[in-house]
């Protein structure tokens, strides 16, 4: 029992002992106590979890890597067409300096399907002579077609099939904002019926007499000079300024002797910014002209169109196409924060077989929001109403112009 | 005779115990006694953090979107409203790994002021030979380079967008050599020029981009020197910041500790130094003062291997964001501001923030977008929130302004006039409005508390204090200060009150005779009536130790 109750004494005041060690007689022995006690407990420094995974992505440069390295195999996402639907597939690309080799291929759910490469000198931006050659071949199995001209019923909405071969070169200059050259190439295109079975196929509806190029399509050599003027600020996701880009093309019938024909374009755009750049008002207006060669034609999906994500956007894509297009797209921007930003916009144009005709103009209007920084929009959700053909949500992944 | 020995053990054991309680109220009596209020060494002027081996810190990088997206959508840190931690009895901030006192304890000559970090007093160096390339982070382009005549040290060469020659090279000068005056540890930052022609790349120079590392190349170089502003003679602008001696162990948040620093026992949140750096970042638009742009180095001095903590990269104060200026949004708005972003959103941007409505001047293309227009300093933002400025108090700004204070038109132009800017409107330009936004500061934060400072007692009891807001031009005189005096009992913490309250409309008074008389400790208790700034009547306590010199001032709070 004594043994007992000494053993309790004894615990008691070894419970009291930290409270027998005499205050620290200055500030400085108070403030070292705590780092002594402290240092008898330090554990390593970590990141953990979720900011571990993130710094893994950052500091080796993993989208990058995985999405747009400048050597090596990559993930391509995208990119394919509009109205192709989520695509994907490999890539590989290899850029220094002097060049910048690119070579990729993907597919979507639609059975659309794209082979690209490309080799550019120099391989970024710079003054001075540029060079660059490219090749595709694509297979867009289900592209719309409501008709030709600005009376196309939406009700008559077919698709067809386009396979096409091209390969160009483009020499040019570029010196400050001033970029000028010209792009020669060859183009095999092929039509054939299209595979979206929830309306029908274009020859289903459409006479060859209605539509041309749609029996018989030739090969194509074309060359197409171009000029582009740029004062754009910040030059990915302009605020301001203004860029005109013009180009004629000829296009010579290979094969047939039936669809030469030369195309002019002209695609204007300002940014007017106010209440400094927070608010911008951005302007495009672009007009396209086709004319064949006298007892020739333009065969239809060479065709300018409107409707869709980039033109008319409560249309749907390709839904008015024929020789001529004018098309003027109004947009406010307002800032929301530093990554994204909203929009109240207004498209209106129309297609004509020749500029001077054309007629009642097509419109929307609707509203947007984007996300993105200075170098670019990463993504874009507009809502577009008005067109008397429903209300369409558009989701994309850049800027509208 | 066994229930008598049961009896005796008993009362045996009940004796042990009624003991062992005993001395156990005794010793827990002594161990819970307060300790004393002063300490015999208050005010420490030092905070010896330097103590302890931080030999075994390991390196450790911030993920920046990590630190982006915890501040943004959580609030990391201690949240406490608690006096800052780290202060002194005299409500100062001692030297420490941190901080050392200079322009806010004495007159710094503007030689020293301009000289700031350097180790030299000019890089005249003309020759440069890569090294490497930046690295993966960063936005700001250039590279890492040493020049002949000092092959081992290592400078990090950054250049100017074309459009805004010296923009973010003039910011860094101006950064460092102001943060430094303030007391913070900063590298060393040189403005330097350099011919094209005259680098050259290290056989074994490699850069890391996406697909690993290679070897640096001509080309590299040119892709940087073709976004690169240059002067007359065709010289590219650089600033070149001096690798420090040690080893880089990463950056330091602004909340927490580290936990394998045995001598970092202070929160981050409620340092001083870290909560009033809002202060100062508020005054040179110091948008991007976040964990990332600060820097652990493990220096060894005098046998002790400890961690030293410096503010780093200035490129982006004033109206630089580096490659391009600042957005008016800059300093207004976090990047991600949920009420703010509301209210755009909801109105459709028809509800205009003020600060995109006001008329700003032409500023020249060397300052960026700075101005004093539109600038509130009680509602300037970081790009995004941070621990240590939500957990600022009124007296950790009055503490900040008043180092500020110490900045007069000519330290400022001095310090802008270090860069050598080509163009002197951005001179003239940024000196005004460094020198309009630091009165902004002042008249927000000096009369943010009573702004009793310096407070004396001679000997002969005259108590003698000064008023930083009327020092500094930025409030009136006041109607009165009115004093209480008692006497202090440091190891009771007991006041007991000596002679009536004492008005005076001049910032002195005299102590009651009595109280001087075989005092150890005085207390002043000052309140200052102003109509204009109510929050003045908040007292400040004054404490005075009996010394052999005299009455030593060894306390001052604002509760």
């Amino acid at each position: 029992m004594v043994a007992g109750l000494t053993l309790l004494i004894m615990a008691v005041l070894v419970g009291s002992a930290p409270a027998q060690e005499p205050a620290p007689p200055t500030r400085a022995a108070e403030l070292r106590a705590e780092r002594a006690a402290k240092a008898r407990t330090l554990t390593p420094q970590k990141r953990h979890g979720v900011e571990e995974f993130l710094f893994k992505l950052e500091d080796d440069l993993l989208v990058e890597r995985w999405l747009n390295p400048p050597r090596g195999a990559y993930v391509r996402l995208g990119g394919i067409g509009e109205g192709a639907g989520f695509g994907a597939g490999p890539g590989y690309r290899y850029s220094t300096g002097l060049f910048d080799f690119r070579a990729s291929a993907a597919a979507t759910m639609k059975g659309y399907r794209i082979g690209e490469v490309s080799l550019a000198f120099p391989g970024v931006e710079r003054d001075g002579l540029l060079l660059s050659v490219y090749a595709r071949r694509r297979h867009f199995p289900q592209e719309d077609f409501f008709g030709l001209g600005p009376e196309s019923r939406v009700e008559l909405r077919s698709n067809f099939a386009l396979r096409e071969t091209l390969a160009q070169a483009t020499a040019g200059i570029r010196r400050d904002r001033l970029v000028a050259g010209a792009t020669a190439g060859y183009l095999d295109p092929s039509i054939g019926g299209g595979t979206d079975r929830r309306m029908p196929s274009i020859e289903t509806v459409f006479t060859p007499g209605a539509v041309p190029g749609l029996d018989r399509q030739p090969a194509f050599a074309f060359v197409e000079p171009f000029v582009e003027i740029s004062t754009t600020d910040p030059a990915l996701n302009p605020v301001r300024g203004a860029s005109v880009r013009a180009a004629f093309a000829r296009f010579a019938d290979r094969d047939l002797s039936r669809y030469s024909f030369t195309r002019t374009d002209v695609d204007a755009r300002a940014y007017i910014p106010f209440f400094h750049r927070t608010h911008t008002v951005a302007l495009r207006a672009w007009v396209a002209d086709t004319r064949p060669d006298d007892g020739h034609d333009v065969p239809f999906f060479l065709q300018p169109s409107l409707g869709g994500a980039y033109s008319l956007r409560g249309f749907r894509t390709f839904r008015f196409r024929d020789r001529a297009v004018t098309l003027v797209q109004t947009e406010y921007r307002w800032r929301i924060n530093e990554f994204a930003s909203g929009a109240l916009f207004y498209d209106t144009g129309a297609v004509a077989p020749r500029l001077g005709e054309i007629g009642p103009l097509e419109h929307d209007y609707g509203i947007g929001l984007r996300g993105g920084s200075r170098n670019g929009v990463a993504f874009r959700l507009d809502v577009a109403f008005g067109s008397g053909e429903g209300t369409r949500i558009l989701l994309r992944f850049n800027n509208v112009f | 005779m066994s229930s008598d020995r049961a009896r005796r053990g008993v009362r045996l054991f009940a004796a042990l115990l009624g003991l062992a309680l005993l001395v156990d109220g005794v010793l827990g009596a002594q161990g819970q006694r307060r300790a004393p209020r002063f300490y015999p060494d208050d005010p420490i002027a030092v905070d010896d953090d330097s103590a302890f081996d931080a030999g075994g810190a390991r390196e450790i990088e911030l993920s920046e979107t990590f630190d982006f997206l915890s501040n943004t959508f959580g609030s990391p840190g201690d949240a406490a409203p608690v006096r800052a931690v780290n202060v002194n009895t005299i409500d100062e901030v001692p030297d420490s790994s941190w901080f050392t006192n200079r322009i806010g304890v004495r007159d710094m000559p503007l030689a020293e002021i301009r000289r700031g970090p350097n180790k030299f007093e000019r890089l005249d160096a003309e020759d440069w030979i890569i090294v490497s390339g930046k690295g993966p982070g960063g936005f700001h382009p250039g590279f890492r380079a040493v020049h002949p005549g000092d092959p081992d040290q290592i400078y990090q060469l950054e250049v100017d967008p074309p459009d805004h020659p010296q923009m973010a090279s003039g910011a860094e000068i101006i950064g460092t050599l102001i943060y430094h005056a303030l007391g913070y540890h900063v590298v060393d930052v040189y403005p330097v020029r350099i011919d094209p022609a005259r680098i050259t790349i290290s056989e074994k120079a490699t850069i890391r981009d996406a697909s690993g590392r290679r070897r640096f190349t001509r080309q590299d170089l040119d892709g940087i020197l073709r976004i690169a502003a240059r002067d007359r003679q065709g010289r590219v602008y650089f600033s070149a910041s001096r690798f420090e001696e040690g080893k880089d162990l990463g950056h330091f948040q602004y909340y927490g500790t580290r936990s394998d620093d045995p001598n970092d026992i202070h929160p981050h949140e409620h340092r001083r130094e870290l909560r009033a750096n809002r202060v100062f970042s508020a005054w040179l638009a110091h948008d991007d003062s976040r964990a990332v742009n600060s820097l652990n180095m493990l220096v060894e001095e005098n046998g002790r291997r400890f961690i030293r903590h410096y503010m780093y990269d200035f490129g982006a104060i004033l109206g630089s964001a580096t490659r391009f200026p600042d957005t008016v949004a800059s300093g207004h708005e976090y990047y991600i501001d949920k009420d703010a972003n509301l209210r755009a959103l909801a109105t459709l941007g028809l509800r205009v923030p003020r600060y995109a409505r006001a008329n700003y001047p032409d500023m020249p293309p060397s300052a960026g977008f700075v101005s004093s227009v539109a600038f509130d300093p009680a509602a300037w933002k970081p790009n995004y929130p941070n621990p240590a400025y939500r957990n600022m108090r009124p007296d950790d700004a009055f503490w900040g302004a008043r180092l500020v204070a110490r900045f007069s038109d000519e330290i400022i132009g001095a310090i802008v006039g270090a860069v050598g800017y080509d163009d002197p409107r951005a001179a003239e330009y940024l000196t005004r409005t460094i020198a309009e936004r630091r009165d902004k500061v002042l008249r927000t934060w000096l009369p943010g508390v009573n702004p009793v400072v310096d407070a004396r007692l001679a000997e002969d009891g005259t108590l003698t204090f000064t008023n930083a807001a009327v020092a500094a031009g930025v409030a009136s005189q006041p109607s009165a200060y009115v004093v209480n005096w008692s006497r202090f009992d440091n190891d009771t913490g007991t006041h007991t009150p000596v002679g009536g309250e004492t008005r005076t409309a001049s910032p002195a008074a005299k102590a009651p005779p009595a109280l001087l008389e075989g005092s150890r400790y005085i207390a002043a208790t000052i309140r200052t009536e102003h109509p204009d700034h109510p929050v003045w009547n908040q007292p400040v306590q004054v404490y005075f130790r009996r010394a052999p010199a005299g009455w030593q001032t060894v306390g001052l709070f604002r509760e």
